[in-house]
């Protein structure tokens, strides 16, 4: 009886422990074994969604995504390292060594030997059939045009998990836009791991990347290029800019600058300069900002292009004296021959005349000191020093350019509201979002603001016409155009005072005079050749200027 | 038909129908296995005319840039414009009168 018990409380307990062991399975570790079986009997592949391309704005693609290959090893399977590590290493263009070294850590299953490879590299590899090495679908940025705008795209890089990832330009701004979402296919297998049809499939497409479609024409963009390559190397430029945008919509046709580098080879590159200068570099204006206090002193109504003033010496505020850039006086002079002879002297008489208050609210309004919002990663303002921190001199020679510091997308900016007739507006490089299935989202321009009446805007057109026509770049001026513009040349700050010899020549105007099309800025550092604007970025900017009427063939007007 | 006739002859058809549903079973899983076998083929062939086509895009896109466009058209024989003369109204005027 005893033994009967005995073996009766031996089956209970062992039914207790199934029991107990059986709800551990089923509910304390279900999630566990559910994945477990999940993985056994079903398979997971993942699509990567396709990056999206960046197109002109004629849909020329400048950026675009290609297929390409990872190769990977997986070192426990290869049966002679010595050998594998030759014939791949040939393929790959790498060191024998280093392939040894990399398929040697006896901790890793999984190594990637090589990244981003193309499909002629990868059918060798594919040839080869050996053990231990194979191939995963990637994808990499191709550019058509090469360097082109590099420092507008951007380029793709790796973030800290290994994703693939935009940094700066347009490839850092819209990053999210460009990457699209990721899919995948989930489906039950067979012992050989071909799915099994009638069991249930589950496909979520990934959604590929939105094409950019930008302001920018290829064209526009490669003469200004070559234009600004050939003419640094002219006027032995140390650094370079050019940007050309279109005055009615703030679309941004070009923007080069010079030393640059390769998006497909940036690692190759100093990293200093990845940063876009047109957008984050700040400068001093010198006399192109006249053209910009001109008109704040006519829409403030203090002074007419015909008002009149003495120039009759150096004008004296505090300390300092202010001459002329030739130091040559001209007596009685009107605020048109201000700008033809670019004086600092007829500036300073218009920034005593406009006063502190209107002159600051002038240069806020016009959007100094503040970033203009363009989509570009990385743009930065100088700052505007505070109103009540403002002297008597700063007032003077901030009418002339200097003491205050601009980006020449600024600078772009606002000579554009002269051009369009007084409207400051959103600069912008995507003119539309292009989706997978060919729908098109159109980004519309966006006026922010007016900030100086039509009536200004005609006057001070006519002035900077004058400049060309009559001022110390007439010269370079293609015969039979309406051109208006204005030259600079702005010494540079070192250490508290301004270096004498080193200058940033530029040049901003636009054309053709009465129905502008572009605005075109040109701005040279240290050129060597001369220091002035009127002998190094005045022809740059007419040489542009002519290029850009042809292909957008505009006939001479008189 | 005596019970125990019935029953062998129920047995018997139990036995067919096991024989049957083996081989139906049988012939499925194997029709299964190439079927899938054929979807994961096609998966392959759509996943390679995608990277081709995305080559030819690629291919494409490398002919049409202006780095090529120039290149051809100087092998042509076309030359760079350096100007361009353009005609008046009144020019061509004069030109239709004559």
């Amino acid at each position: 009886m005893g033994r009967i018990r005995l073996f009766q409380m031996g089956i209970s307990l062992l039914y207790v422990f199934l029991i107990a062991r059986l709800f551990q399975l089923t509910v304390v570790e279900s999630s566990h074994y559910k994945d477990k079986a999940f993985r056994q009997h079903a398979f997971v592949l993942r699509i990567p969604p396709g990056r999206g391309s960046i197109v002109d704005t004629f849909g020329n693609p400048i950026v675009m995504s290609v297929p390409a290959y990872l190769v990977y090893a997986q070192p426990k399977l290869i049966q002679n390292p010595t050998v594998f590590s030759e014939k791949v290493g040939m393929i790959l263009m790498t060191e024998p060594e280093y392939i040894f070294r990399r398929i040697s850590d006896p901790s890793l299953y999984w190594v990637p030997l090589a990244h981003k490879v193309d499909p002629v590299m990868a059918d060798m590899i594919r040839n080869l059939d050996m053990e231990g090495l194979g191939l995963e679908d990637e994808s990499k940025r191709f550019y058509p045009e090469s360097s082109m705008a590099a420092h507008l795209l951007g380029f793709v890089g790796y973030d800290e998990k290994g994703e693939e990832k935009g940094y700066f330009g347009l490839e850092g701004m819209y990053n999210r836009d460009l990457t699209g979402s990721e899919g995948y296919v989930s489906q039950e297998k067979d012992a050989r791991g071909n799915p099994i049809v009638i069991a249930g499939m589950k496909r979520v497409p990934a959604t590929n990347g939105r094409t950019l479609g930008l302001w920018l024409d290829r064209v526009v963009q490669e003469i200004s290029e070559s234009a600004l390559t050939s003419g640094m190397k002219k006027y032995g430029a140390v650094e370079g800019s050019v940007v050309v945008m279109d005055p009615q919509s703030g679309g941004i046709l070009a923007m080069a600058s010079y030393p640059s580098y390769d998006p497909q080879t940036y690692t190759l590159f100093d990293q200093s300069l990845y940063k876009n200068p047109v957008v984050s570099a700040g400068y001093e204006p010198g006399s192109t900002f006249k053209v910009l206090v001109m008109a704040a002193g006519i829409d403030e109504g203090v002074v007419t292009p015909d008002s009149t003033f003495h120039e009759s010496g150096p004008v004296r505020i505090g300390q300092y004296s202010i001459k002329t850039w030739d130091d040559t006086y001209r007596g009685m002079v009107t605020m048109r021959e201000v700008l033809i002879h670019s004086s600092n002297v007829g500036m300073t008489f218009v920034a005593q005349r406009l006063g502190k208050d209107a002159l600051l609210a002038h240069i806020r309004d016009m959007g100094f000191g503040d970033i203009t919002g363009i989509d570009l990663e990385d743009e930065t303002s100088p700052q505007i020093r505070p109103d009540d921190e403002w002297k008597d001199i700063d007032l003077a020679t901030a009418s002339f350019g200097q003491g205050i510091a601009v980006t020449p997308l600024q600078m772009v900016r606002a000579v554009s509201a002269i051009a369009n007739g007084g409207n400051l507006l959103a600069p912008r490089v995507v003119k539309n979002f292009i989706e997978e299935d060919g729908s098109v989202k159109t980004i519309q321009p966006k006026v922010v603001r007016r900030v100086f009446s039509q009536s200004t805007a005609n006057i001070v057109t006519e002035m900077m016409v004058e400049a060309v026509d009559k001022g110390e770049s007439k010269w370079a001026k293609p015969k039979g155009y309406r051109i208006a513009g204005k030259t600079g040349t702005a010494q540079i700050p070192v250490a508290g005072h301004y270096d004498e010899k080193k200058t940033i020549a530029s040049f901003i105007g636009f054309a053709p005079a009465d129905n502008p099309k572009f605005v075109i800025l040109v701005t040279l550092r240290e050129p060597q050749s001369s220091p002035w604007g009127s002998e190094t970025a005045a022809p740059l900017f007419f040489d542009i200027a002519k290029k850009l009427m042809l292909y957008y063939s505009i006939p001479p007007s008189g | 038909m005596k019970s125990g006739q019935w029953i062998s002859f129920i047995q018997k058809i139990m036995y067919l129908m096991i024989v049957v549903l083996c081989v139906a079973r049988f012939v499925m899983n194997n029709e299964l296995s190439v079927l899938g076998r054929m979807v994961t083929e096609a998966e392959i062939r759509e996943g390679h005319f995608v990277r081709e086509n995305a080559l030819i895009e690629q291919h494409i896109a490398q002919a049409a840039s202006l780095a090529t466009i120039s290149k051809k058209a100087l092998d042509m024989g076309f030359i760079a414009p350096t100007d361009i003369a353009y005609f008046s109204d009144a020019f061509l005027r004069r030109i239709a009168v004559r």
